[in-house]
């Protein structure tokens, strides 16, 4: 039987139960297993946007140019590809029927995985008294992440010039699922989600480090696109159809934009519960590691709000911030967790 | 030996291309077309008698070289010479040459003419590339008719392959590949500037692709304001002048390098100075120009992206694979027009020998009845022509399987040692057999149909 903790609000009056649902071998097997399906998923994605630049252009279906006739202008010729009427579906080498397997694959592994996730989030919510906030632990919280960043991964398959970032956001929803088993094993933290301070808190950490995840994946992806067309082997084996840099700028700073806002949010409402229990934990309540990492990813991520003011954060360099921003997150994380406030 | 075949006229090509020397190389030793008329006269002052061929494109450097009886240029002097032309070390530059004689020599033509040696193997635009220095040869006066025979051939096996095989279908085109690499930048075009450097065909070529991307801005700038206005008419675009670059790459987006300067002309720190005013927005640039227009150090900068013609070239090449049938068939075509034109050369030099021998059996025919009849003056006229009659059908009856023997049915290689035989044995004088490197008469024009050899 789980235990029931009571609450109380500073007044003194007795609010709703929240129960705490331990976390037990099956939930982890559980947890593990959606993970796995990411990380499958991943693999299964992967070698699709592994492709030639022949048959990149082949499925992007560009019609090559018809120019003048090369006879009168050789140097149309340059121009001219004569097989232009043959529509390029019609070319065999490019429906590889593994290839079609694999496109069928990687959405079902996503989507168990996602389901697996929601469905331990609310197969302890039920557990839980109270369905406020189906929240009491890491746990919880990083199946409800990945639940969200699996629904992201749909919508980056369906929005065309992003396609292709959704593959190298599954191995960050299976890294989150395992971090988070982790963290929750290794030291059982209780989210008293029924202030509604904390839940605020918590709520808007949740989701700006969903946003935050989401923008790494874009920096990473946005450098790797980066190292590519410098590179320039566009004939080659391993070169991977990733989205325009541009769409992933614009990602990135749509993600960081609104993931900022709510860590600021996250922040804020920190900031006064900490003081609100300032008295507890002593005049140096500020110099914990959590509020000073806190404080650093805050400012990490500033500057890439100013790209338009501060031209210089752009590109490569925004998405080198948003990879080390997202790190001190996680480094958030394991100091609230394992380092004390006091 | 070289006396024993006094007129066998060698074939040989010393070059580089794409496979052998990187576009830096390349660009070092690339022929404008004043500098290949120039290269032209200069070689035939060098090497009087010889005939010459440049062909000079993006991907090749080629010196063709046809020599007669006397100077024979071997191919360190040929490497020096265009080393030196070009004022490079040649021990560099000899470490990227390749070279062919003989037989080798013209199926490499033929290869090349073909676009079989291309980087993008089915492109047609090597045809009047060939042909352009086919005409150059023939304007300096340094294609003879060694080198007429072997370009037209050449242009003809060409076109052959082109027309008879798929090659060219399926083929992905250089201003392709660089639309796709903008749309890989850049996700809208609505807002974008392409600025177009130099009115060039090439610049033209890829104006006219990215214009289909519809951006909000096109501008092309040349050093000739003219042509920049007249290229710029044809494609809607604005024109400008070229003092004005600095502006121009701070608008630009996309920028189209094609000019025909022989110094790069956006330089890394020319740029680098552009970054701040251009807010550091990403700018693809395309640079086709052979030699480059933008340093390769512009690469480096942030959210630039530079491509040259290797890299277009060679993710057009990609598709080559599936096209290894009609590279077969090509190959094919090639050999039967190689083989053809040994046989034209055979008989080209098989032709002189035999006239001369036939012209020297019937000079001691001639001597002989000459003699007889002087002796015998009681001869009527119908009994002298009787002799002579049948001098000559002696003559031919003896000459007529020896002749045909090597005309017909000798095998190609035996073919020179026997003429070299004949001229040793019968004492035939290089007068007699006129070489024809020695016929300086001018050359048909290519546009005139090949000689038909047998």
């Amino acid at each position: 039987m789980a235990p029931v903790v009571r609450m109380k609000l500073a007044g003194g009056r007795r609010i709703r139960m929240v129960r705490h649902v331990p976390v037990d071998l099956p939930q982890c097997w559980a947890l593990t297993g959606s993970a796995a399906c990411f990380l499958a998923a991943f693999f299964a994605d992967l070698p699709l946007l592994r492709r030639t630049a022949a048959s990149e252009r082949a499925d992007a279906g560009v019609p090559e140019p018809a120019g003048v006739s090369a006879e009168r202008n050789p140097a149309a010729a340059f121009n001219t590809a004569s097989a232009s009427a043959i529509p390029p579906s019609a070319s065999p080498a490019r429906r590889d029927p593994r290839d079609r397997r694999a496109r069928r694959i990687a959405p079902v592994l996503v989507l168990a995985g996602g389901a697996l996730a929601a469905a331990l989030l609310a197969w302890r919510a039920g557990q839980a008294a109270a369905l406020t906030l189906p929240l009491s632990d890491y746990f919880d919280a990083f199946a409800l992440l990945a639940a969200l960043l699996a629904a992201t991964w749909g919508y980056f398959q369906w929005t065309n010039h992003l396609r292709g970032l959704g593959v190298f956001l599954l191995p960050m929803i299976a890294g989150l699922e395992l971090f988070g088993l982790a963290l929750s094993l290794a030291g059982y933290k209780f989210f008293n989600a029924a202030n509604p301070w904390i839940a605020v808190h918590i709520a808007s950490v949740l989701l700006g480090s969903a946003c935050f995840a989401a923008g790494c994946v874009g920096g990473a992806v946005y450098l790797l696109a980066d190292r590519q067309l410098r590179r320039g082997q566009f004939g080659e084996r391993g070169f991977l159809r990733l989205p325009p840099l541009a769409s992933l700028e614009k990602f990135n700073q749509h993600a960081i934009l609104l993931g900022f806002a709510l860590l600021t949010l996250a922040v804020i409402t920190g900031l006064l519960l900490q003081m609100a229990s300032a008295h507890t934990l002593g005049p140096d309540w500020f110099l914990t590691p959590k509020v000073i990492l806190t404080t650093l990813t805050w400012l990490i991520y500033a500057p890439l709000l100013h790209v338009r003011l501060a031209p210089a954060f752009r590109g490569q360099r925004a998405a080198w911030l948003s990879i080390i921003g997202f790190l001190l997150l996680i480094g958030v994380f394991i100091s609230v967790n394992f380092m004390p406030a006091h | 030996m070289e006396s024993f075949i006094p007129n066998s006229q060698e074939v040989m090509v010393v070059g580089l291309n794409h496979r052998t020397a990187p576009l830096a190389v390349r660009e070092t030793v690339a022929f404008s077309a004043e500098q290949t008329r120039d290269a032209l006269g200069r070689f035939a002052t060098l090497f009087p008698g010889c005939e010459a061929a440049i062909i000079s494109t993006c991907n090749r450097v080629e010196l063709y070289v046809a020599h007669g009886a006397g100077v024979a240029p071997d191919v360190a002097t040929v490497v020096e010479f265009l080393a030196g032309y070009h004022k490079v070390s040649a021990a560099d530059f000899r470490e990227h040459v390749y070279y062919y004689q003989e037989t080798a020599a013209v199926a490499h033509l033929f290869a090349v003419t073909s676009s079989l040696d291309s980087m993008v193997v089915g492109e047609t635009q090597i045809l009047g590339q060939v042909k352009h220095a086919y005409q150059g040869a023939c304007a300096a006066h340094t294609a003879g008719p060694m080198l007429h025979g072997l370009f037209q051939r050449a242009l003809a096996a060409g076109k052959e392959v082109h027309e008879s095989t798929g090659l060219s279908a399926g083929r992905v085109s250089v201003a392709g590949v660089a639309v796709q690499l903008v749309h890989r930048v850049f996700d809208q075009f609505s807002d974008k500037t392409v600025v177009c450097l130099g009115a060039g065909k090439m610049a033209e070529l890829m104006l006219v692709n990215m214009a289909k991307l519809a951006p909000a801005k096109v501008i092309v700038a040349n050093r000739s304001l003219p042509r920049a206005q007249e290229l710029a008419h044809r494609t809607g675009a604005a024109a400008c002048s070229m003092d004005q670059l600095d502006h121009l790459l701070t608008e630009a987006d996309i920028v189209l390098a094609g000019t025909g300067s022989r110094e790069p002309v956006i330089t890394a720190g020319r740029f680098k100075a552009l970054l701040k005013p251009r807010r550091y927005r990403p700018v693809v640039i395309v640079d086709i120009a052979v030699p480059r227009d933008v340093e390769p150090a512009v690469a480096s900068l942030p959210n630039v992206y530079l491509y040259n013609l290797d890299d277009l070239q060679t993710a057009a090449a990609g598709n080559r694979g599936r096209r290894e049938r009609e590279i077969d068939m090509s190959r094919e075509i090639l050999s039967r027009h190689v083989e053809a034109f040994n046989n034209w050369r055979a008989a080209r030099d098989t032709g002189p020998v035999v006239k001369a021998l036939y012209e020297h059996c019937h000079a001691v025919a001639a001597d002989e009845l000459a003699l007889m009849f002087a002796r015998m003056p009681e001869m009527s006229e119908a009994q002298r022509r009787q002799m002579q009659r049948a001098a000559h059908r002696i003559i031919g009856k003896i000459l007529h399987g020896p002749v045909t023997h090597i005309t017909k049915e000798a095998p190609e290689p035996v073919r020179p040692a026997l003429l070299a035989a004949l001229r040793n044995l019968f004492d035939l004088s290089a007068a007699d057999v006129a070489g024809p490197a020695n016929a300086a008469a001018p050359g048909p024009e290519p546009e005139s149909t090949a000689p038909t050899g047998n």
